[in-house]
């Protein structure tokens, strides 16, 4: 990573686990990284890899109980969000960090005007008259592309994504220093998808945000992301910079995502899938959590978990046989 | 003053079904995505809950509360004839005794025909609480006319 | 090496079918427990009367009359002599009788009356009007009426509250065929050839029995009332049947000397439908598909 200026947004050994009638769920075990002013960060991973767990603690929001957030720390510019008090917690919500979150369909209030809730994000934080709020949450509006006279509107009567929209136009309402994108595009169609990425990189790139944009599309990595971690089951297994991770992909579990990709070139009968499926949280496998799927699995990979080791001065990677691996 | 008794007395029956559809309505709401978004704005519990959690929860509870009224209408015997209350349903319990046949019909037409007007009145605030149903109504907007959710929807069983 | 694929068993955890899985959960719950033991001891209570009490409940004792609870007569007598706790215990076969067999045939109509609705289109307009009018009448009214109409006895009161709550079992077994209906597994099914009885019976049936039996507490329980609320009435069970509703009714006149008579019984309706209530609120919680990890 580089390391030449402070993070925004730094994550140390973060260890969430979720405990459910009896048996622990290890979401989160030991994750690390940072965001860098102006740039975006890719998590790729699979569904039940923690992605959304790690967002939610971010703004320590997981659902307490079940979930508790055991240990690790969580620095916004210095500052640990996770011994903060409460009434802190708050104001750093929406505020300094903001979070879109994957369903516009349910992450809109039905009952409430959409401009109403963009205006509620400016009235919790920003000590302004009721018309002057007003007046902001239909600027931004605007800045969505969303003609403001479709504050009074309800969620119902807009598109997908247009919702989505109105849900960044909310999350940007108080100007964050840091976005979190829990996989805004996933529930959109292709066409909207290109629209509301270009949307937000524009945003991004006027407010000099950073970004956390979790997904397991690689496609979008590659449009909008300058760094790349890749979780699995709870841990960060490669990360670097998109030219590490693309062009000199180091780990199994990532060589093995980016081989799944049909290649409209190659003649292929049969799709490379990674055999095997993603562990059960609440019975993860010893060693190295990736061990039981990998094909370059040696002994030492069953009983010992892999150090973080480094390739370059940006790139990163956990495994043991990583220097035999060459990425077909 | 002797309203005090029987009125207590119906009232805290009524509150225990309305107490129970509240929570339950509203622990479906609790778990939607608008109320994590709410609190990821920054919104205190208490506001979200309220603003965001309750409004949404109302439909049922309000669904409740008209079957409450309408179920007293007629189901308020007990308490007249224990308080010795001139009411509609005593009368007609009693005539029914009396074999006075009229009244047994009228009063229940009377009954039925305010449960009618109640539910009425039911289903217009239920357009005012919720725009979604308020759509359905009017075919103008973009999306009138189309049923987009179902009216009595019973979440309250727990079950999807 | 080649990856290893026993991580697939791992996922397929033995955890049993979900009925299993449903009774251990209502096994760990403790409101549904204490809901289960008291409804127990009604039931046993109700059954095994005659080993309990020596008295028979309509057997008029004169000399007894008036008498406080004592150790002859654990509940005290009633105005007629009759002792109370043998009234109680009877009493219990008659409330419970009526509520499992009106809840019951209720169940039975209401789940058929849903399914039909829910599934075959057509038909679902009528029968939805034809049980929107029967919502609509309050049910003591309902069963005031018919019992006015055909004549006040058990039979005809159990008639009235049976369909009385045809209804709302109607309702919600439509509602839930309605999800039900609209999810992919039907599709498939039916595009395999499956007839619609089979799907009923094997798809749609399944998925809809978890608001069923929840509703099957909740009618138990407003059937005790109802039919309580009806004796007392004079509109359903006729003395000197030992019917709780009635027993209160029957003891309002000395409710300020001896109010034993009328309060006792109103105990035991208390009891039986905190039993009936504990249990609905656990069979809920249990069957909630939200709480499946």
């Amino acid at each position: 990573m580089d390391t030449h200026e402070q993070p925004v947004l730094e994550v140390k050994d973060l260890v969430v686990r979720y405990y459910v009638e009896g048996s622990v769920v290890e979401a989160v075990n030991g994750i690390s990284f940072s965001l860098y002013k102006g740039k975006t960060l890719g998590l790729i991973g699979e569904t039940g890899a923690g992605k959304t767990t790690t967002a939610l603690s971010l703004l320590r929001l997981v659902p307490d109980p079940p979930g508790v957030i055991e240990s690790g720390e969580i620095l916004y510019k210095g500052k640990n969000v996770l011994s903060l008090p409460e009434k802190e917690v708050r104001q750093y919500r929406g505020n300094d960090v903001a979070m879109i979150f994957q369903d516009p369909m349910s992450s809109l209030n039905p009952v409430m005007h959409v401009g109403d809730q963009i205006r509620e994000s400016i009235e919790i934080h920003e000590n302004v008259s009721k018309y002057e709020a007003l007046d902001r949450a239909k600027r931004m509006l605007e800045s969505v592309e969303i003609p403001s006279s479709r504050y009074y509107e309800y969620p119902h009567q807009f598109s997908g994504g247009m919702k989505q929209r109105v849900v960044i136009a909310m999350a940007l309402a108080c100007s964050p220093q840091v976005l979190i994108a829990d996989e805004p595009t996933t529930a959109l169609d292709v066409t909207i998808q290109a629209q509301v990425l270009d949307m937000m990189r524009q945003l991004i790139d006027e407010y000099k945000m950073s970004m956390l944009m979790i997904t397991h599309d690689l496609g979008v990595v590659a449009e909008i992301c300058d760094f790349v971690a890749i979780i699995y089951a709870g841990e960060i297994v490669e990360s670097g910079t998109i030219e590490d991770i693309f062009n000199n992909t180091k780990h199994p579990y990532t060589i093995g995502l980016f081989n799944s990709l049909p290649d409209l070139d190659s003649p292929t009968s049969r799709l490379n899938a990674i055999p095997g499926l993603m562990p059960n949280p609440s019975d993860l496998p010893t060693g190295c959590r990736f061990h039981p799927r990998c094909q370059h699995a040696t002994t030492l990979c069953s009983t010992e978990k892999p150090h973080k080791e480094d390739v370059s001065a940006t790139h990163t990677v956990s495994c043991w046989n990583y220097k035999e691996i060459e990425r077909q | 003053m002797y309203w005090i008794l029987p009125v207590f007395t119906l009232g805290l029956q009524a509150s225990a079904s309305i107490m129970r559809m509240t929570r339950s309505s509203m622990l479906e709401v609790i778990r939607q995505d608008y109320i994590t978004t709410s609190m990821a704005k920054g919104q205190t519990r208490f506001l979200t809950i309220m603003r965001h959690g309750f409004r949404n929860a109302l439909v049922p509870i309000i669904t409740t509360i008209g079957a409450r009224i309408a179920a007293f209408l007629g189901g308020a015997v007990l308490v007249e004839t224990v308080f010795a209350i001139p009411g509609l349903g005593r009368y007609i319990v009693d005539s029914v005794g009396f074999q006075d046949h009229p009244v047994v019909q009228g009063g229940v037409l009377w009954i039925a025909i305010n449960v009618a007007i109640i539910n009425l009145i039911i289903d217009l605030i239920y357009a005012f609480v919720d725009p979604r149903i308020k759509s359905q109504y009017s075919s103008s907007k973009p999306s009138g006319g189309k049923k987009i959710m179902d009216l009595k929807t019973t979440e309250g069983i727990g079950v999807e | 090496m080649k990856g290893d694929l026993t991580t697939t068993k791992n996922i397929k955890r033995k955890q049993g079918s979900v009925g299993r899985q449903v009774v251990r959960r209502l096994l760990k719950n403790k409101r549904a427990m204490t809901g289960i033991i008291i409804l127990l001891i009604v039931i046993l209570g109700s059954i095994f009367a005659p080993l309990l009490t020596s008295y028979g409940y309509a057997e008029q004792i004169p000399r007894d009359y008036f008498q406080f609870p004592s150790k002859n007569h654990l509940l005290g007598t009633d105005n007629f002599g009759r002792d109370i706790w043998s009234r109680v215990l009877y009493g219990g076969r008659y409330t419970l009788f009526i509520a499992f067999t009106v809840t019951f045939f209720a169940a039975l109509i209401g789940t058929l009356v849903g399914i039909v609705a829910g599934y075959f289109r057509r038909l679902d307009s009528v029968l939805m009007r034809i049980t929107d009018i029967f919502m609509g009448l309050p049910q003591m009214m309902f069963g005031v009426s018919v019992v006015a109409a055909l004549g006040p006895n058990m039979r005809n009161m159990m008639i009235a509250l049976t369909i009385s709550a045809i209804p709302e079992f109607a309702r919600i077994v439509r509602a839930q065929v309605l999800t039900v209906k609209d999810q992919e597994f039907i599709e498939a099914a039916r595009s395999i050839g499956a007839s619609d009885l089979r799907i009923i019976r094997h798809h749609i049936l399944p998925n809809v029995s978890a608001p069923i039996i929840v509703q099957f507490t909740l009618c138990s329980v407003n059937t005790i009332l109802m039919s309580a609320s009806l004796s007392f009435v004079g509109m359903g069970v006729q003395p000197p049947a030992p019917e709780w509703g009635l027993m209160i009714s029957e003891g309002r006149a000395y409710l300020r000397d001896y109010w034993h008579i009328a309060i006792l019984p109103g105990v035991a309706i208390m009891i039986t439908t905190l039993g009936m209530n504990l249990l609905g609120d656990g069979l809920r919680d249990a069957l909630d598909p939200r709480l499946k990890q």
